[in-house]
């Protein structure tokens, strides 16, 4: 394809980035806003939403049971997707199509319908509705992105680096531990990072499974029903800068695969 | 086998806190309720509730999916310039992940900041009211921006668009380069080569971008609520309050599973008109014949 004519796509590209980033910049922006309202003009900057959003003592608590929540969540996804992910790039047994298809199942589901049945099922199956459950909730959401970026990964593995190892001695777990695991964990960290910003700001499964205390998402989804305080921005361009500040950890993963399933 | 036993902990998993509240769903939307309490017997009053016309619910369900589609075709027009830019105009690897990376990032900061984050664009003195009348467009603000249909689905296409990004770019890298340089060699114009070769090379991409967009489409909640206005709530709300409100579980459940079955078939539907458009493209070539440089 020639780069002569691109003027046209690479116009459509920044302004499709700007309709991406633009609310987010937004409402960062309105955070260091003078006046309370999210909305023009810019009266003067301030801090002062920020130190009163740190003063908010349900913010700290629904800051720890988050984070705790989102940490749980990634170990759990990332070894479930991890070793899941083995089976979807090798396995070739009869059956291995429907269980890759299974697999992935929670992706298409919509969250919402996932957190009502989830709620319903934890009732039938008798477990209180807490912490537990709203990490067993965010594990079923986040594992198949983990499986995805493994995956990716384990495609451009070559195997013949296992039978290597075999070769001079290594057991079948010292393959994996000192062999194949290092390897992959470029992919295993990407799926990682990723488990974590989906649970940190999920709202409907911690809405629908969690009870007696509130995660940072459903504590602000509370706040802004009562006219959207400053806070809320300032809480929402601290997320936006997590979320920038981590996807950037994911950079060299993404440009390595992305170089590598390139076709030129 | 190893992989099978690697393989179970997710799949035991799934069925336990996946497989089985669905099923459980199922089950319950077949249960009579009486005032708040459950029976066990078996009963399909719930979908005869669910289809009654005169609650507005039937009604509510085919303008939930009609906006889905809306969402699919807008993100598609979104997506299929920039995927294409993405993956065949860009010679950087390097600057192909920093743009890609980018449009994840507002998937992952969550339904509720992305979502909030559009009050400050459409609102009265929002963003594009303050730009065109700084600009002198227009004298007074535009009120129809916010609260509305319109604002409802310009947020749920930001939401949605990322995954027909990612779904076409993946595609459309696995297109030969060489198939567009022949196309262009016999003398098409870019565009006809864009519609003749990338598109219907691209179905794969298209059909999977259309399901995973139209999917958090189902989830709208908080879309309505923040942005859309009282008038215009969408059957997750009506799907939420039977569960938070209302609390008829049994007329919830029955609720969720005639959603999710009319949005299986729409897109169901809706994939197979995409596949069948861009296998048309290529055989008819909708960007007109081929003519001579």
């Amino acid at each position: 394809m020639s780069t002569s004519r691109h003027i046209p796509l690479k116009l459509w590209t920044v302004l499709m980035l700007g309709f991406s980033l633009g609310p987010l910049a937004t409402i960062a922006a309105f955070s260091f806003n003078q006046s309370r309202f999210y909305a023009f003009p810019i009266t003067g900057w301030t801090f002062k939403w920020y130190e009163q959003l740190f003063a908010d003592s349900r913010i700290g608590e629904a800051l720890i049971d988050s984070i705790v929540i989102a940490l749980a969540v990634t170990v759990l996804a990332t070894a479930l997707g991890t070793s899941f992910a083995f089976i979807v790039a090798r396995a070739r047994h009869r059956g291995h199509r429907i269980v890759r298809v299974v697999g992935f199942l929670p992706l298409v589901t919509p969250v919402l319908i996932l957190a009502a049945g989830l709620q319903v099922g934890f009732v039938a199956l008798d477990l209180p509705l807490g912490y537990g459950t709203v990490i067993l909730g965010h594990t079923i959401y986040t594992t198949p992105y983990v499986v995805l970026t493994v995956v990716a990964q384990l495609y451009r593995y070559d195997v013949r680096l296992d039978a290597a190892a075999r070769d001079l001695g290594a057991n079948a777990a010292q393959t994996l531990r000192y062999v194949t695991l290092p390897i992959l964990m470029p992919g295993i960290r990407s799926g990682a990072i990723l488990a974590f910003l989906l649970s940190f700001n999920e709202w409907a499964v911690a809405f629908f499974t969690g009870r007696g205390f509130n995660t940072l998402p459903m504590l602000i989804y509370s706040m802004q029903r009562v006219g959207l305080p400053p806070t809320v921005l300032a809480y929402s361009c601290l997320t936006v800068a997590l979320v920038l500040i981590l996807v950037f950890l994911i950079l060299p993963f993404a440009t390595r695969m992305t170089g590598a399933s390139r076709r030129t | 086998m190893g992989l099978w036993a690697a393989a179970m902990p997710w799949l035991a998993m799934l069925l336990l806190f996946y497989a089985l509240p669905l099923v459980s769903l199922v089950v319950l939307s077949l249960l009579e309720s009486e005032s708040g309490h459950i029976r066990f017997s078996l009963t399909l009053d719930n979908y005869s509730d669910v289809f009654e016309a005169a609650t507005g619910r039937p009604g509510v369900i085919l303008k939930t999916l009609w906006i889905g589609i809306q969402v699919v075709l807008y993100s598609t027009i979104i997506a299929l310039p920039l995927a294409y830019f993405i993956a065949k105009g860009m010679r950087s690897v390097r600057g192909q992940a920093v743009l890609l990376v980018l449009f994840a990032a507002a998937f992952l900061v969550g339904p509720l900041v992305r979502t909030i984050s559009w009050r400050g664009v459409l609102g009265v003195s929002g963003l594009i009211n303050t730009t065109f009348q700084w600009a002198g467009l227009i004298d007074q603000p535009l009120l129809s921006l916010l609260y509305g249909r319109p604002a409802m689905i310009v947020a749920m296409t930001y939401n949605a668009f990322p995954f027909m990004l990612f779904a076409l770019f993946l595609s459309m890298l696995m297109i030969d380069d060489r198939h567009i340089a022949a196309a262009r060699d016999l003398g098409a114009s870019a565009l006809t080569a864009f519609f003749r070769v990338v598109v219907p090379l691209s179905i794969p991409g298209l059909v999977t971008g259309a399901i995973l967009v139209f999917v958090p489409v189902l989830s709208a909640v908080l879309e309505p609520e923040i942005l859309g206005g009282p008038s215009s709530r969408l059957t997750p709300t009506a799907i939420r309050s039977q569960f938070f409100h209302t609390l008829n579980w049994p007329l919830g459940a029955a609720l969720t599973v005639t959603f999710v079955v009319f949005a299986g078939v729409s897109v169901g539907a809706l994939a197979q008109a995409y596949a069948m458009f861009a296998r048309s493209c290529g055989r008819f070539g909708l960007a007109g014949a081929v003519r001579p440089r």
